[in-house]
């Protein structure tokens, strides 16, 4: 009996102290399904994320931190740097693409985006670097990709530390 | 698609403000988070060197890698900035390090007691980061000879 209650005080204490979900974002309505392959914090509870679809088309989506699309866009860049996303705070998003050459793309708050070249070049990330770097966490919460067991998608999820 | 996609840009965001030879291949690229930045370039004949530029693009530090104790550029790791100094781990007669380098170039080697100190094994070149608050870095490609540069932009 002691131990039981116990082991019921530990369950509980384990509830009180889970993090809450705060919203979730999909893109099941895709028809190509998609994968989350990065996510970068924006440090103030949205974040920006690479979403690779079947048909191996990379697609960026800037949220807020209410988990509305602040910005998308479709780009050709898994070829020339694994690491799409360059920077992401709440008043800037900076991001590789493909479209039509290697270049870079500067977003504002507004989702007005730039495109930033170079002469006699084509600008790239690194090469080499297999894994996309991530910021999956702020001061308040953290992000997560779920994938559904039943598809070949996931979802970005948003939860707050309490 | 992705023509209207373009459309959807006008040029031109951000200012070039320095580049740096970064030989054939840029590996890592780590901000000091002061317009500076540490990276590691690579030759074909795997000689690479570690270089720590300030926020003007100018040398601060550069270190060969030794091939003969150090088989592979891929030992080489740049690991963090900490106020001044640059943090990087490599392989020195066949024993992991950590080195401390200053902003005057002093190297200060860190052993441990079974010689094998140094970043997470899968670290790899994964901890790169490529931007800071004002401004990101890039490789850049040269069209004519392929080879690479570092380039530092402003956000403005």
């Amino acid at each position: 009996m002691r131990i039981k209650a116990i082991f019921l005080l530990f369950i509980f204490s384990l509830a009180l102290f889970a993090a809450t979900k705060v919203w979730d974002y999909d893109r099941n309505s895709h028809p190509d399904g998609a994968r989350i392959i990065q996510i970068v914090s924006d440090g103030k509870g949205g974040c920006a994320s690479v979403w690779i679809d079947t048909n191996d088309l990379a697609t960026i989506v800037w949220l807020d931190k209410k988990g509305e699309v602040k910005y998308e866009q479709q780009v050709l860049g898994m070829f020339f740097s694994p690491s799409l996303i360059i920077h992401c705070s709440k008043k800037r998003l900076v991001h590789f693409s493909g479209v039509p050459i290697p270049l870079v793309v500067q977003v504002d708050a507004k989702g007005n985006a730039k495109v930033t070249g170079t002469l006699n070049g084509y600008l790239m990330g690194v090469i080499t670097l297999p894994i996309p770097s991530q910021k999956i966490y702020d001061k308040k919460g953290f992000f997560t990709a779920n994938s559904d067991t039943n598809a070949i998608y996931q979802t970005l999820i948003r939860y707050s530390h309490n | 698609m992705f023509s209207a996609g373009l459309l959807c840009y006008s040029v031109i965001a951000a200012t070039e403000l320095w580049s740096y030879d970064g030989w054939e291949q840029i590996r890592q690229i780590v901000p000091d988070g002061k317009g500076g930045c540490a990276f590691v370039r690579v030759e074909s004949n795997d000689v690479a060197e570690v270089v720590w530029l300030d926020k003007k693009g100018e040398l601060v530090y550069k270190t060969d890698v030794n091939v003969t104790n150090n088989p592979s550029p891929i030992n080489v790791k740049i690991l963090f900035f900490k106020k001044k100094s640059l943090f990087i781990s490599d392989v020195k007669n066949g024993e992991n390090v950590v080195i401390e380098i200053d902003d005057n170039g002093q190297e200060t080697t860190t052993q441990s007691a079974g010689n094998n100190v140094g970043g997470p094994w899968l670290m790899g070149y994964t901890a790169n980061e490529l931007s800071d608050k004002r401004g990101f870095f890039t490789s850049k490609i040269n069209l004519i000879d392929s080879r690479q540069e570092i380039v530092r932009f402003s956000y403005k």
